[in-house]
């Protein structure tokens, strides 16, 4: 008869960059059974974003630091869907262009980070250098690394200049190659293939009972992608992408999910710098929101809403945030029995868990 | 991969000496606010607009004071400004062994401040 | 967007009814469930679905305290958000123990009420603190 020990995978741990509590139920080093508990990064930020709704444009970017962008554009969304605003075409392109610079910066880093949990660390180092050219890119065009803060309810604050934009697209040119070789080692090396097919598979049923989102459902067989509802610029005429998507739902077919998006997201934002014409910054607006309405946006884990009421003061009465990250790590509960005691770290890490986005 | 691997054996590092060689900080980075108290005509918008509370504004003893620690280099000051007296530099703040204000004065010269410390806070103990 | 569900009607018959449709025009992917509390003492459940291209959502008023139907068995997803209502709003599901910002052995009930005392927290409040200090 064989007996059940119990290990903690617990808040610190060398392969998690969050906390996050695991609690593994193993028979000799096959997991039976997982037990989740979180609630390690709580700070109450939808208590915080009630205080003062001018503030928010810049509290709400601070609620994550990998998918800072995607929370500012989606409360500036919500802000001019209550207040009816209309926001004009260029800044429309920028936002466009700044939130796929961000979509880069963090499936970069996680490809390299699940490259680190499966022990291939010259590959997480390639991955981190190329990564870094784009947040000196990033630090060009908005003045800081990672919080670009270039959003205003209403339109952007900063505007691209010519020089910047060539630049931009020169850099561009030259990043290619280099993500395509990395595509290339994704794609075929035999070490990656070995630690990561056939590991941690979600069927398309159990994504559709879970309501997963993001990058782990596109990989499972759903085609869904939220840019293609119309918001932030992804509607105009002359941008046209197709979701990228696989079958087999396992730990391969999630990360050439994102590496796909990746090459897909240089294309994007070469179309977006050949669409920029001239024209206004920001759509002026006075007095306080009152109403309630809500919206929705891509962020690179998967589907980002914002929900508010407002009541025609500075103050809010009611801020909801659903992040992709809260709907992403529940069905770790379904993946992880059955799997062995070495690719815990691979699977949890696939997912993608931001634990700032799912405690707020 | 093999390829590359020995290719970067025999290439330059991709990282600099800093601080012995200057950090590359590009046009436009944000760094710390400060103020030409020449030009300043006592308004306050920069108080009201600030996030995080970092200003403070004493008409009576003609001074502009900012907590380092609170500002976080969004640049609202610079844009509400209406005779733009806030001015924002490429460096940043110098790191500090304790929370510095910084005060900026009107018979000052310009760029010049004062610099002292955050009060300690007395919390009221529980009866 | 679409507003469906009259606002009195009893969220526990209404909304299985609404789910469980033979023909094909429920709703297909849950996106949140989550409360809104008002300034009476009601609370507000939304529910919010997508079917094919637009986003519906399905409002119930229902009183403090009050305990509801889980809908967890036709979504396995809703399990994680309803534990979070029973933490923030102290509100009760059948056959859901709450607790997901602790472990569910703590025993405490709902930590994450909003406190009736607005606490500090705007700008203009941070800045008279520091000057009553100096």
């Amino acid at each position: 008869m064989s007996r059940i020990s119990t290990i903690p995978f617990g808040p610190q741990h060398p392969s998690f960059l969050e906390p996050l509590h695991l609690k593994l139920n193993l028979e000799e080093e096959r997991v039976v059974s997982v037990e989740l508990s979180q609630g390690y990064n709580h700070r109450g930020m939808e208590y915080a974003m009630e205080k003062d709704w001018k503030r928010d444009a810049f509290l709400s970017e601070r609620v994550c630091g990998i998918c800072s962008f995607h929370h500012g554009t989606t409360y500036c969304q919500t802000i001019e869907a209550i207040a009816g605003l209309q926001v004009p075409e260029r800044a429309l392109i920028i936002r466009t262009i700044m939130l796929e610079l961000q979509r880069i910066t963090s499936h970069t880093l996680t490809l390299g980070h699940i490259a680190e949990a499966v022990g291939y660390e010259n590959l997480f180092m390639q991955f981190f250098r190329e990564r870094e050219e784009f947040m000196r890119l990033a630090n060009l065009i908005s003045g800081n690394r990672v919080h670009y803060s270039m959003n205003w309810p209403g339109g952007v604050r900063r505007d691209i200049s010519p020089e910047t934009a060539k630049e931009l697209e020169n850099k561009l040119d030259e990043m290619l190659p280099k993500l395509q070789m990395l595509d290339g080692v994704v794609r075929k090396d035999s070490t990656w293939l070995k630690r990561t097919k056939g590991i941690g598979v979600l069927t398309k049923e159990q994504a559709t009972t879970w309501a997963v989102v993001g990058p782990v459902a596109r990989a499972s067989g759903i085609p869904y992608d939220v840019r293609l509802s119309g918001n932030a610029g992804y509607h105009l005429e002359g941008i046209r992408f197709e979701p990228v998507w696989r079958e087999e739902g396992d730990c391969w077919a999630r990360a050439m999910v994102r590496m796909d998006e990746t090459l897909q997201s240089v294309d994007l934002i070469r179309q977006c710098l050949g669409q920029l014409r001239d024209g206004p910054l920001v759509a002026q607006f006075k007095g306080h929101p009152n109403g309630e309405g809500f919206s929705r946006n891509e962020a690179p884990r998967g589907e980002l809403m914002y929900w508010i009421r407002a009541k025609g003061e500075s103050k809010l009465d009611r801020v909801k945030i659903r992040t992709p990250a809260f709907v992403n790590i529940p069905p770790l509960a379904e993946m992880l029995p059955g799997c062995e005691f070495p690719d815990v770290p691979v699977i949890v890490v696939s997912v993608d868990p931001c634990v700032c986005c799912t405690d707020r | 991969m093999l390829r590359s691997t020995f290719k970067n054996l025999f290439s330059h590092p991709n990282t600099k000496r800093y601080p012995s060689v200057p950090a590359d900080l590009p046009q436009g980075n944000r760094g710390r606010v400060e103020w030409d108290m020449k030009k300043c005509i006592w308004c306050m918008l920069c108080q009201k607009n600030c996030p995080t509370g970092a200003i403070k504004t004493d008409k009576a003893g003609k001074t502009q004071s900012v907590v380092r620690n609170r500002c976080i280099t969004c640049g609202r000051c610079v844009e509400v400004c209406p005779t733009q007296t806030i001015f924002m530099r490429q460096q940043y703040s110098k790191p500090a062994m304790e929370p510095e204000i910084h005060i900026y004065g009107a018979e000052m010269m310009q760029w010049e401040y004062r610099v002292e410390n955050l009060p300690i806070l007395n919390h009221k103990k529980k009866v | 967007m679409t507003d469906e569900a009259g606002v009195s009607t009893d969220p526990n018959v209404d909304l299985r009814a609404k789910l469980m449709k033979a023909d094909r025009s429920g709703p297909s992917r849950l996106i949140c469930i989550f409360p809104l509390d008002n300034a009476d003492g009601t609370l507000d459940m939304i529910y919010m679905f997508q079917r094919k291209d637009e986003v519906i959502q399905y409002r119930y008023k229902v009183k403090e305290g009050a305990e509801l139907d889980s809908i967890s068995d036709l979504y396995k997803g809703a399990w994680n958000m309803e534990r979070e209502a029973i933490d923030m709003f102290g509100i009760r599901f059948k056959g859901v123990p709450g607790g997901l910002f602790l472990m569910p052995e703590t025993g405490i009930k709902a930590p994450l009420l909003k406190p009736k005392v607005p606490t500090v927290g705007s700008a203009q409040d941070v800045a008279t603190e520091v000057k009553k200090d100096v």
